[in-house]
């Protein structure tokens, strides 16, 4: 298996926020997790990135326990809720950043970079600031800026969240192809049921700090708890 | 570079710099005011607190300090609160918002230099006075600066402190977006003077209550002004204290200390009851 | 009503420059007597003696250029670093508080209480005691001023640069530094004003030994030589006045 997950717990004093988590993902493949605000799916991302120390448990990632590596050696990128794009540098040194910190050369970089930007539409917005960009614009470069360093693993922890219902359907589009080019594998956290559905390949509902992995969309949508029986009930009625 | 490394530097920067200090200082006034060191020691002893704590003088440079701070206080408040509704908007940007900053270019020491010579009986108010015929003799001229009325502190402290309340209220106004809330107090069917007392002071005074405790805390400990500006009796409590431990009477060092520690506890429980530091407002 | 608040605007802005006006009339003026409201003659020979002859006024100028320099660069650089762990601390309220004592006692207070460790350590009266004790004071604001600074949104930037394999001095150098370029120049500016304009503890500190621009204005001003007391204010006054001109946030710093 390609990535690991073994008995990942974490608790803030007293408050379990993930019991011993488990989870297994095929190479270049999405599983997408569901979850309510406070369920604690972020903090899973975080401690997958490094970003935050489990208590106990395993990560294994290309049969390599990276459970104690730093987070600027793993690679995972953790793309936030918001693009976070570094305010200070404009789309073209947003994308180039990670290439930069690693002395790449200057016209690799500018190859790249370039490429990049037409293959997520931003050509004309290359010598742009952040603070020019619309919301969908923001989270392209910030895919863009995870997509140069090639990481064996991107954590997406809701990025379409704060965006307009059509920019996130054609971001959703995007992400798709430019998953499949790219040959990604990813953890893509959301608490829409939707794009849960539309953005994995594998489906996990996680739900105070449990995670439940299903083995197809079947078994998703029989689970009462997802809450697709609900939807699918509201829509019939009408 | 380790974490724990990271968070030494830091670590001992504060306990070096406040930490050790504080408690150093605050150690010596209380070791000082029980006769536990300094000149006189010997041994502990209450009887400088009690000396202190019956002089006529030391209770009303505290009583005097409180009151002097309070009035200070909402004269800055008020006037600021009304500047910023009545021309708020003629502040807040162009040519004039530059001047509402000039204050603060002034030391205390300076503001209290410039109302000594503003307000004086040979001053510039009285030299006005007289070219305009109001008074005959310099004598005529009220005495405004080491008067019985403060009248020159207040001044001195009402200049230094106006625009940072006037600057306060309009960040709130501008934050809080006080006009949606009064068009919505207004849509509610509240009269005028019901929004102004039912909607925009109380959101007004609790949001700026942190900055004005902290400026209270502040006026407290105010020294030039009332150095310069103020009279022998009563004086405030930076005074008084410097000057009972500048004395050649070796028996006033222990008093200054009494009062030092007394002030310290009153800026401790001020501090700590009334603030959330998160909520001061540094950056208007 | 529209010509009412206008008046009242004017009124305002006129109160708030008369000071400065008035003072540097006072440092062209001789013989200002009662009741003439302006002086007899208008002079050059306060500032030709000021910039020409008298060396102690000079010196003191150095003093305050050479104290504020020294304590704003350490105060900005110390409490950037100190701040950054106390905003990300389990224990962040009490912290915060332990560093708002300092800077919300009484300067000259905290600095009698202190005298006698200065002694001791033999650094009263002079310039490395003074600036030290100053430390004391812009260090905590330093604190204070970069909490707001340090919030969740410039750590998520640090753990972007992080995941995207930057390590701590690379996201220093190219991710925390040119997004704090302004609060650092900030911070410096309001130190540097802070201690400019500090009179109480450096007379406590300094000993009588160390000469400031504020301490030059005192004795002047008890000497009764209005025309030196106006001179050095204005010495005092134009740095911070020429930073307001540059930044309106450079010279906003919660005095007393």
């Amino acid at each position: 298996m390609y990535l690991t997950l073994k008995n990942i717990s974490k608790n803030y004093g007293t408050l379990e926020v993930l019991k011993k988590v488990s989870l297994e993902l095929q190479e270049n493949k999405t599983i997408s997790i569901l979850g309510k605000s406070g369920c604690g799916k972020s903090t899973f991302l975080k401690i997958i990135a490094g970003l935050e120390t489990a208590a106990s448990g395993e990560i294994i990632l290309n049969n390599t326990n990276i459970s104690n590596i730093k987070p600027s050696v793993r690679n995972i990128v953790y793309l936030f809720q918001e693009a976070l794009l570094f305010p200070h540098l404009n789309v073209f040194e947003n994308i180039a950043f990670g290439l930069r910190i690693r002395n790449v050369k200057k016209n690799i970089v500018a190859e790249k970079v370039k490429t990049l930007l037409q293959q997520l539409a931003l050509e004309r917005e290359a010598l742009k600031m952040p603070d020019q960009l619309s919301g969908g614009q923001k989270q392209r470069v910030a895919f863009g800026r995870a997509l140069i360093i090639n990481p064996p693993l991107l954590l997406l922890d809701e990025p379409f969240s704060s965006l307009d219902v059509e920019t996130r359907a054609t971001m959703q589009q995007l992400y798709k192809s430019i998953a499949e080019m790219y040959n990604i594998t990813a953890l893509f956290v959301t608490h829409d049921l939707k794009e849960s559905l539309i953005m994995g390949n594998q489906i996990a509902y996680m739900e105070n700090g449990s995670l439940t992995v299903y083995n197809n969309k079947k078994e998703f949508i029989n689970d009462m708890k997802t809450g697709v029986e609900g939807e699918i009930k509201f829509w019939n009625s009408l | 570079m380790t974490s724990r490394f990271k968070n030494i530097i830091p670590f001992s920067m504060l306990v070096i710099l406040a930490i050790i200090p504080l408690v150093l200082g605050i150690g010596y006034a209380v070791s000082y005011s029980f006769g536990l060191t300094g000149v006189l020691n010997n041994g502990f002893t209450l009887a400088h607190w009690q000396t202190a704590l019956s002089n006529k003088d030391v209770l009303m440079s505290f009583g005097y300090s409180i009151l002097l701070s309070f009035v200070s206080i909402v004269l800055c408040v008020g006037a600021a609160a009304f500047l910023a509704f009545y021309i708020g908007d003629k502040l807040q940007s162009g040519r004039l918002s530059y001047f509402l900053y000039l204050p603060m270019a002034f030391p205390a020491l300076v503001a209290a230099f410039f109302f000594f010579q503003f307000l004086s009986n040979g001053g510039f108010l009285s030299r006005f006075f007289f070219q305009l015929g109001f008074i005959k003799t310099i004598d005529d001229f009220p005495n405004l600066v080491n008067d019985k009325y403060s009248i020159g502190i207040l001044a001195a402290q009402f200049f230094l402190t106006l625009p940072v309340f006037v600057l306060l209220n309009l960040s709130i106004i501008k934050n809080e977006n006080i006009a949606a809330l009064k068009t919505l107090g207004a849509s509610l069917g509240a009269k005028r003077s019901q929004i102004l007392f039912r909607v925009t002071l109380p959101v007004m005074l609790k949001k700026s209550f942190p900055t004005v405790v902290l400026f209270f805390i502040f006026k407290l400990g105010t020294y030039e002004i009332p150095l310069l500006l103020g009279r022998s009796s009563p004086e405030v409590i930076s005074v008084i204290t410097v000057r009972k431990m500048q004395r050649y009477n070796l028996l006033d060092i222990p008093q200054g200390y009494v009062i030092a520690v007394l002030y310290a506890m009153l800026v401790f429980v001020l501090l700590t009851l009334s603030l959330k530091p998160s909520k001061i407002n540094m950056n208007v | 009503m529209f010509k009412g608040r206008t008046i009242t605007a004017y009124l305002l802005i006129a109160g708030f420059v008369l000071p400065i006006l008035l003072l540097v009339m006072l440092t062209f003026s001789a013989n200002w007597v009662y009741p003439n409201f302006l002086p007899e003659r208008f002079t050059l020979s306060n500032w030709n003696e000021f910039l020409f002859k008298n060396a102690r006024l000079k010196q003191s100028f150095l003093n305050s250029l050479i104290i504020a320099t020294a304590v704003s660069l350490f105060a900005t650089a110390a409490g950037f670093i100190t701040s950054r762990w106390i905003a990300y601390h389990k224990r962040r309220n009490f912290l915060l508080i332990l560093s708002y004592f300092p800077y919300a006692i009484s300067p000259v207070i905290f600095a009698v209480c202190l005298k006698f460790y200065f002694l001791k350590a033999g650094i009263a009266g002079n310039l490395a005691g003074v600036v030290l004790a100053q430390l004391i004071i812009t260090f905590p604001y330093g604190i204070i001023f970069f909490t707001s600074f340090w919030n969740r949104k410039v750590k998520n930037y640090v753990e972007v640069a992080s995941t995207l394999g930057s390590n701590d001095v690379i996201t220093l150098k190219k991710i925390i530094f040119p997004i704090a370029k302004q609060f650092l120049t900030t911070c410096f500016f309001q130190c540097f004003i802070i201690s400019w304009f500090e009179y109480g503890l450096t007379t406590v500190i300094g000993y009588g030994k160390v000469e400031t621009l504020t301490i030059n204005i005192f004795q002047f001003i008890k000497e009764s030589n209005t025309y030196y007391a106006s001179l050095s204010s204005c010495l005092l006054v134009v740095p911070p006045v020429l930073l307001l001109w540059f930044n309106k946030k450079f010279i906003f710093q919660q005095t007393r």
